[in-house]
């Protein structure tokens, strides 16, 4: 099972996938409200999986997931987005993002996403 | 790999042919050494292998076979003829070698070919006219006669090694190519979606289906798909060609990733398309995305109906399960978009675009986690405007639109709900009877089972109410009482665990509580002058505690008042007839309190407002005893009177009222049940063996879903299914007949037992839900399940087992 760190803005989105990730059975080592505390939390924690959103103040998701790809290429990262941000979903892919969910979200797409993303190494 | 060896055939054939034409004019060349002739051996010799190279070109790009040998004939009787004039023949050779070409392939590159020759033939005769039917025989010599036959014998030589070869494979897969061709290109125009193939550059390939142009109303092929599927959207239409071209640039695990971001739906005028992608390896070898795209435009209409239905539906479901979080986010909304309103028209300068963007984002995120659809969507509307860089001045009017994004949901919410569930002030809510069923009912009808079961529970949920909440009306009723008739009471407060009951089930006991309060106030607590004689403190104490024992709820009232007076119950029991004195005084304590809840039994004399009608007790306890519940009272003199009322917990909360294990049982006495209509068998019941799910030759599978998603298997053996046969047709069937009534039979038979399964209990209501059986006859057949996956029994009848089996999923 995975360290995750949970990077988002809202606090009851950060509740949310909190709760779908702790019945998966992953540890959430760190939570993030931004891009700039994404980052530094990634380098202090070195979580295994990194749940990103993708507009948030002062370091948008986008920018975190470039700052810490540089810093680690291996970094896993899911992005967050909601309906309607598929442009911005390529661009972090892009970036070296690993994969994606849209919100509504529910544990079992959650669950999909993650697996695959451990899974590739 | 037929494709390549194709090419390869042809790619040999034309190197040997040109390679032999050059050898006879090379041969040529040293028989005859004049200068004019050398210079036109050499052009010729560039020629024919120019020719042949640009026919494998023209193969490559065109996919069009031009024969080199039938043009190379031609261009020798070229050169021939303005050597000597005897050129024809080789005209002559050449629509030979046309003709043989079109003995062997097909139609097209046959007439490339031989239209080639003919405008080999046509500069001929316009340049060299007098020559052509000049046969000047006294030219005739030796050596040209040599040049000819070795030139002739070669060019054989080369078809008949070409032919010995690649003609009998190359004839063979063209044919077989081309037919195929035709044949898929002409199902692929016929069929109801559209195909079409994209390269790497998103440049839709001629490939495209003629059904394509139909949907698009437009020529696709040579065109991006971004600029087919957008072409009024110029940016969305780049976002799709910047991600096929990122598609094909990917490695091959992360292409999925990126496939998924392409639209699944478009809509294109009136008509709705679906697209669907698939990597596709072109015969040629490198990659292609092949887009497939079907018309829904009908299917939708009607599917939207339902999709609507269902985004109503779960958006309702989650405002039951977080109905003041709802509510909660609705105002927040509201201050938010009149917080923008008066500010936009203020001209605020602090009111920046990007915090309006964060905020309709964050709002967008929190609605649909409720999966408020509607709001969602208008919320998106603006993001989208605002990235655009649109100004807020211009959105007072897409302002308000959101608003009414909100109404269309709310109105929704309370279409199912009714009016008062989104009023903040009130805790509970009330749903009508009629608006619980029919929701539910929808709810059964319109989602998918995994959610409905889900659902279902939710709204089962709204059925139940605190009992706390439940009392407390009957608390400050007590109270007020109590202060009417001057006997003032502490404040009474419910004590206890805060159990959740259902309602509907449970009002009667809860309504007729009152009369329990009422009792305390009127015949327990002292007025408050006795009370200090009695050395009590001047107020009452009424106490109301909830407990949960895990069988029973138990309602516990108490009072600190004067008790029951047994002399006094005795007495009136003697007095009204129901014993005669000397069994009423012999009587003991407990059974004398039984007295109290017998109807029309009161201890007073005169029948007041409050009570003494002798009501009271006696509907507390019907009303308890109907659901399986009693009182319990106990009773000090001076002290006080305890009444505990016990009825038995509900099952289960939510329609979870069945396990796969108890079903497993359930199944098998229904089984049981079944197979008893054979006479004279004796039935022994086998345990649940865990490690054995092995099956017979006969196999029923049925799916089951509800409470537990499953499949069930019956397996019978070759013996019993003809018994069962029997059973379901009726007997004396002959073979044939037996055999062909036995897959139906069997399905018939399952039928019967899995919905007998539940007849003999009372589980009302939607507890599980069972497909369509499937009959599978098979000699060998092994069950591959893991030992947790799967419960099963094994009943034995005389010779004969059966077995249920249910495989969760």
């Amino acid at each position: 099972m995975a360290n995750v760190l949970i990077v988002d803005d809202s606090t009851i989105m950060r509740e949310k996938i909190k709760n779908h990730l702790l019945t998966l059975g992953h540890t959430v080592v760190a939570e993030a409200a931004n891009g700039m505390d994404a980052y530094s939390k990634y380098i202090v924690f070195k979580p295994d999986l990194v749940t990103m959103d993708i507009s948030m103040p002062l370091m948008s998701g986008i920018e975190a997931v470039e700052k810490i790809i540089e810093k680690d290429a291996k970094a896993k990262i899911i992005m967050v987005s909601a309906m309607g941000q598929k442009a911005t979903v390529l661009e972090a892919l892009k970036k070296g993002a690993r994969h994606y969910v849209i919100k509504p979200f529910d544990k079992v797409q959650l669950m999909a996403v993650i697996q695959k993303v451990l899974g590739d190494k | 790999m037929q494709q390549y060896k194709d090419l390869y055939n042809y790619k040999k054939m034309n190197i040997i042919v040109t390679a032999t034409c050059g050898f006879g004019m090379l041969a040529c060349l040293f028989l005859e050494m004049e200068s004019r002739v050398f210079i036109l051996t050499v052009l010729c010799l560039f020629i024919s292998f120019a020719v042949t190279f640009a026919s494998i070109f023209i193969k490559k790009l065109y996919r069009v076979s031009v024969y080199s040998h039938p043009i190379l004939a031609s261009l020798i009787g070229m050169y021939l003829t303005v050597v000597d004039g005897f050129g024809f023949f080789y005209y002559l050779y050449g629509v030979l070698g046309v003709i043989i070409a079109a003995l062997y392939y097909s139609s097209r590159s046959v007439f490339i070919t031989a239209n080639i020759n003919v405008v080999f033939y046509l500069i001929t005769y316009i340049f060299f006219k007098e020559k052509i039917y000049i046969l000047n025989y006294s030219f005739l010599t030796f050596t040209h006669v040599l040049t000819y036959v070795i030139a002739l014998i070669l060019i054989e030589l080369a078809m008949y090694i070409q032919c010995k070869d690649g003609k009998k494979l190359l004839r063979m897969q063209t044919a077989r190519y081309e037919v195929e061709r035709q044949w898929n290109k002409n199902i692929l125009d016929n069929a109801e979606q559209g195909f079409l193939t994209v390269d790497s550059q998103s440049i839709i390939e001629k490939s495209a289906s003629r059904q394509c142009e139909k949907l698009f109303g437009s020529r696709v092929a040579g065109r991006t798909l971004g600029e087919v599927l957008f072409s009024d959207d110029e940016k969305e239409g780049s976002f799709i060609n910047d991600l096929i071209k990122q598609v094909f640039l990917e490695d091959s695990s992360r292409k999925d990733v990126f496939l998924s971001l392409l639209p699944e739906i478009i809509q294109k005028g009136m008509k709705l398309i679906e697209l669907k992608y698939k990597l596709i390896k072109s015969y040629r070898g490198n990659e292609s995305l092949m887009v497939i795209t079907t018309d829904i435009t009908e299917k939708t209409e009607i599917q939207k109906q339902i999709k609507l239905e269902q985004a109503n539906l779960k958006m309702i479901i989650n405002c039951i399960s977080e109905r003041f979080e709802v509510i909660d986010i609705i105002s927040q909304f509201r201050e938010f978009v009149l917080y923008i309103k008066s500010n936009a028209s203020e001209n605020n300068r602090e009111f920046s675009k990007n915090n309006l963007l964060r905020e309709a984002h964050n709002f967008k995120g929190l609605f649909s986690l409720f999966e408020m659809h509607n709001t969602v969507r208008g919320l998106e509307k603006l993001e989208s405007e605002l990235e655009q860089g649109q100004e807020i001045q211009e959105q007072k009017l897409d302002i308000s639109a959101l608003l009414t994004c909100l109404e269309k949901d709310l109105y929704v919410i309370r279409e199912y709900l009714g009016e008062g569930f989104l009023d903040e002030g009130d805790m509970e809510f009330k749903i009508s009877k009629w608006r619980f069923n029919s929701l539910k009912e929808q709810v059964r009808r319109v989602l998918i089972p995994e959610e409905s079961h889900k659902a279902i529970s939710i709204i089962e949920s709204l059925k139940y109410r605190s009992i706390k909440q439940l009392l407390s009306p009957y608390i400050q009723y007590t109270t007020k009482l109590a202060q009417r008739i001057n006997k003032p009471i502490k404040e009474i407060e419910i004590t206890g665990a805060d159990i959740y009951i259902d309602y509907e089930k449970h009002k009667l006991i809860i309504m007729s509580l009152v009369h329990i309060f009422r009792n305390c106030v009127d015949h327990g607590i002292e007025d408050e002058d006795e009370r200090l004689e009695l050395n009590k403190p001047p107020e009452g104490e009424i106490k109301c505690n909830i407990a949960d024992d895990g069988k029973n709820i138990h309602i516990i009232i108490e009072d600190d008042g004067k008790g029951i007076d047994f002399e006094l119950l005795r007495q009136l029991i003697a007095q009204r007839g129901l014993l005669d004195e000397i069994e009423a005084k012999s009587i003991d304590d407990e059974r004398l309190l039984e007295y109290i809840f017998n109807d029309g039994f009161t201890t007073r004399d005169c029948v007041t407002d409050i009570s003494g009608r002798g009501v009271g007790l006696s509907s507390v306890r019907e009303r308890v005893g109907q659901l399986g519940g009693r009182i319990i009272v106990a009773t000090e003199s001076g002290r006080g009177t305890r009444f505990d009322v016990q009825f038995p917990k509900a099952k289960e909360f939510g329609c979870s009222v069945i396990s796969p294990e108890s079903y497993i049982t359930e199944l098998s006495k229904s089984a049981m049940s079944f197979f008893s209509k054979l006479s004279n068998y004796s039935i022994i019941e086998g345990k649940i063996d865990i490690e054995d799910a092995s099956l017979y030759q006969f196999i029923v599978m049925n799916r089951v879903s509800g409470c537990f998603n499953a499949v069930v298997l019956f397996s019978f053996n070759h013996i019993l299914a003809d018994k069962i046969v029997e059973i379901i047709m009726g007997q004396d069937l002959n073979v044939k007949e037996l055999n062909r009534c036995r897959n139906d039979a069997m399905a018939e038979a399952c039928n019967i037992i899995l919905g007998n399964c539940f007849n003999r209990d009372n589980h009302s209501g939607y507890v599980i839900d069972i497909g369509t059986p499937v009959v599978i006859e098979s000699i060998r057949v092994k069950s591959a399940f893991r030992p947790n996956d799967y419960l099963s029994k094994n009943i034995v009848i005389e010779n004969d087992s059966f077995k249920i089996i249910i495989k969760l999923s």
